[in-house]
């Protein structure tokens, strides 16, 4: 079974970084062709499968393994009682039994990892020796893994051009539900994978001689103790989701008053006596003002409530987008201010049914450059008071020196921003065709 | 009522000048304009053309005299007095048929409505996107076009979308600003002919700005030359004059190959000796002043 799980894991490792696929991903093709009349269909179907089998054959998998050895966590990497097929999960009834079964994997997932670890052990085993002869002699100095590096891009174009095969690390998610990704050149998946290469050698190549050194440093940890992690602080602790949703929360809230700032700058642009209220303000005074360097004196001032914390997040971002707003609609062309008053228009309909409209995308997209800002103020600023949010948790994990909870705590930061960026540059897409339309020309 | 649709009287336009000396651009205009005339304005670069059309329009004051439409003073933009720029002005975040669709929807309801009673809003929005379609028809856009912005469209297409975004509103006066001078020559004169069809049709007055002297005497039932090239205007103190006021032959609207007949010609040739040729400057007495419509400084007609 495992050797099973192995073959659709190279199967998979085909169809991300070559041509035309793996055997079984060309076999879905022909078959989705017969079936389906969709172009579309067919290439999804064809790209889905072996993700499908994949899933399928780890379930098969797991399900032979004792319900006791996943709540106890027994099974280790490299445990030769993982090869055992155990017998069938206890229950009186195959429906019980696969819920009860499918209630432990969801509930002790780092078992399970473990478990597909164990799976893939011959694997594993290469990959570690790899990575311990990767990190530990080629990428320990920098020089050489810069030289490995180029080697990397070298073989890239003579792979490409020669063989016409991907480079397996070079795929990124755009690509993966895609049956013709119409890559014409290599430029288009080696260069922008560089700099991701270059932090991920850099990084790891550190965190490997640390953990060399010393195995308690969890600088680089296993997915399972990723997942040990997550399970401590999310399962058994329960913090993890109520600090989450707290920092979500103020986040938000600060967000939504950071986009009203806009309709403030496109007041300040289109009428004199906002711009008069607001204009010194914002420039020489609320924009200049880092909020890191504040945060103690807000605090003090406003006794450091909820409000204090998004008060201080929306002050990292909330001038600058009122300030980005006011210079896009003060450059809106006059002759087109001309036209919508030759249609009758107010002042007020000028300025928020027609110039707001014109200048919010590109706005929103300065707000999407700059929203790392915010999350680091709101970080700190949970530091440094209050017992709730994800900011105050990362604050105690590096005190006691967790990294690896501090790597999932990030993980979940990471993966919001790009939720956010992703939601928001949808938004632009799709709500403002004509910007999108406009940029790329 | 007044007689006319537009009436300037002594209009003059100076500006100040950083090193506190004055700029005049023209000084002394008396014009007037009567329902359904299609004015041209040419003249040199410079001139003040652009800034006599805005103040016909509403967007400036003049430092010194009055502008009238219908009789009443000027005192800003108006829905009366429709735009035509050079630069298309499409917005760009709107499809063609909201482009369109804008004016009358701005027209019907307010930004209040819009936010507090939707229902409403939306089945205005559905009337004035019904009344744009009909006018997208006439400027030859399909209806699978009618979707597309600004930016996926061609420039003569775009600038019959704006006559029809202007045209939609059916001002009494249509203010053009080199409206054509950014299309190719072929594209030209099918814009040229819709605006003029669009004219024909509904009976407003049009003020046409232009570099074209052909565009002027096709276009123009009357065609005005502004100048600062005349004897005696050194250092051109006294601002720009109307050198050149007559009426175009050929009525309302001229046969399609006027431009290349020999009518045509000498009328383009007239209005270049007069108004361009920036080396022989004209002499006032001569100025070329046979409009009916003409007026003499003091405001009496001649």
């Amino acid at each position: 079974m495992g050797l099973l799980l192995l073959a659709v894991m190279i199967e998979l490792m085909l169809d991300l970084s070559t041509e035309r696929g793996g055997p079984l991903k060309r076999v879905c093709a022909q078959l989705s062709a017969l079936l389906i009349s969709s172009k579309k269909l067919q290439g999804f179907c064809s790209c889905i499968a072996p993700f499908g089998l994949f899933a399928m054959v780890s379930l098969i998998w797991l399900w032979q393994f004792p319900t006791e050895l996943l709540i106890d966590g027994a099974v280790e990497p490299y445990d030769e009682y993982s090869y055992a097929a155990g017998p069938m999960a206890e229950g009186s009834s195959l429906f019980e039994a696969l819920r009860l079964k499918l209630s432990v994997m969801l509930i002790h997932t780092e078992n399970v990892m473990r478990v597909i670890e164990s799976a893939v052990q011959p694997a594993f085993v290469v990959f570690n020796h790899g990575m311990h002869w990767l990190f530990g002699v080629v990428f320990a100095d920098l020089r050489v893994s810069l030289l490995v590096l180029l080697a990397w891009i070298v073989i890239e174009v003579v792979t490409f051009r020669a063989l016409k095969i991907r480079g397996p690390l070079l795929y990124t998610l755009k690509y993966l539900f895609t049956s013709d990704p119409k890559l014409t050149s290599f430029e288009q998946h080696v260069f922008p994978n560089i700099f991701f290469l270059l932090v991920g050698v850099v990084y790891f190549s550190e965190a490997f001689a640390q953990t060399e050194e010393n195995p308690r440093q969890k600088v680089w940890p296993l997915a399972s103790a990723w997942l040990s992690a997550f399970r401590r602080l999310g399962v058994e602790a329960d913090t993890l989701w109520v600090d989450s949703g707290w920092t979500a929360f103020r986040f938000f809230a600060a967000l939504l008053l950071i986009m009203l700032a806009i309709p403030i700058g496109v007041a300040m642009a289109r009428f004199a006596r906002i711009d008069l209220l607001f204009h010194r303000f914002t420039l020489w005074g609320a924009d200049k003002v880092n909020a890191f360097a504040i945060v103690i004196l807000v605090f003090a001032i406003l006794k450091g409530g909820e409000h204090t914390r998004i008060m201080l997040a929306v002050m990292a971002l909330g001038p600058s987008a009122a300030l980005d707003a006011f210079f896009r609609a003060s450059e809106v062309p006059p002759r087109l201010v001309q036209k919508i008053k030759t249609f009758g228009a107010t002042d007020m309909e000028v300025a928020f049914r027609r110039v707001l409209h014109l200048i919010f995308p590109g706005v929103i997209n300065t707000i999407r450059l700059s929203i790392k800002s915010v999350i680091g103020i709101l970080i700190f600023s949970e530091t440094m008071g209050g017992n709730t949010g994800l900011g105050l948790r990362i604050g105690l994990a590096q005190r006691n020196n967790a990294i690896d909870s501090v790597i999932v705590m990030n993980g979940i930061f990471i993966m919001g921003l790009i939720a956010v960026d992703l939601a928001l540059g949808f938004w632009v897409a799709r709500g403002f065709r004509w910007f999108s339309n406009g940029r790329k020309k | 009522m007044s007689k006319y649709l537009i009436e300037m009287a002594g209009v003059s336009k100076i500006y100040p000048k950083p090193d506190g000396s004055q700029f005049t651009v023209f000084r002394d205009i008396n014009l007037r304009i009567k329902q359904g005339e299609f004015v041209a304005i040419i003249g040199p670069s410079g001139c003040g053309k652009t800034t006599l059309l805005d103040l016909s329009l509403g967007a400036g004051t003049p430092s010194t005299g009055t502008v009238k439409f219908e009789g009443v003073e000027v005192k800003g933009l108006s829905r009366d007095r429709g735009i035509i720029q050079q630069d298309i002005g499409l917005f760009d975040d709107l499809t063609m048929l909201d482009n369109v669709a804008e004016g009358p929807l701005l027209e019907q309801t307010s930004f209040p409505e819009r936010l507090l009673f939707l229902p409403s809003f939306l089945r205005k929005r559905k009337a004035a996107r019904e009344e744009g379609l009909e006018y997208l028809r006439e400027t030859g856009l399909s209806a699978k076009d009618a979707y597309m912005y600004p930016s996926e469209l061609s420039g003569g297409m775009k600038q019959r979308v704006a006559i029809a975004s202007a045209m939609i509103m059916k001002p009494k006066s249509l203010h053009m600003d080199e409206f054509s001078s950014k299309l190719d020559a072929g594209v030209k004169d099918g814009v040229q002919n819709f605006a003029l069809d669009q004219w024909e049709k509904t009976g407003n007055t049009g003020i046409l700005i232009t570099h074209s002297l052909e565009e002027a005497v096709y276009m123009g039932t009357r065609v005005i030359a502004l100048s600062q090239h005349y004897i005696g205007n050194h250092d051109r103190v006294h601002g720009s004059k109307i050198v050149l006021d007559i009426a175009v032959p050929g009525g309302r609207r001229k046969a399609r190959n006027f431009k290349g007949t020999k009518e045509c010609a000498e009328l383009c040739e007239l209005l270049r000796r007069t108004a361009l040729d920036e080396d022989h400057p004209i002499d006032p007495a001569n100025f070329v002043l046979t409009h009916p419509d003409v007026v003499s400084a003091d405001g009496t007609r001649r």
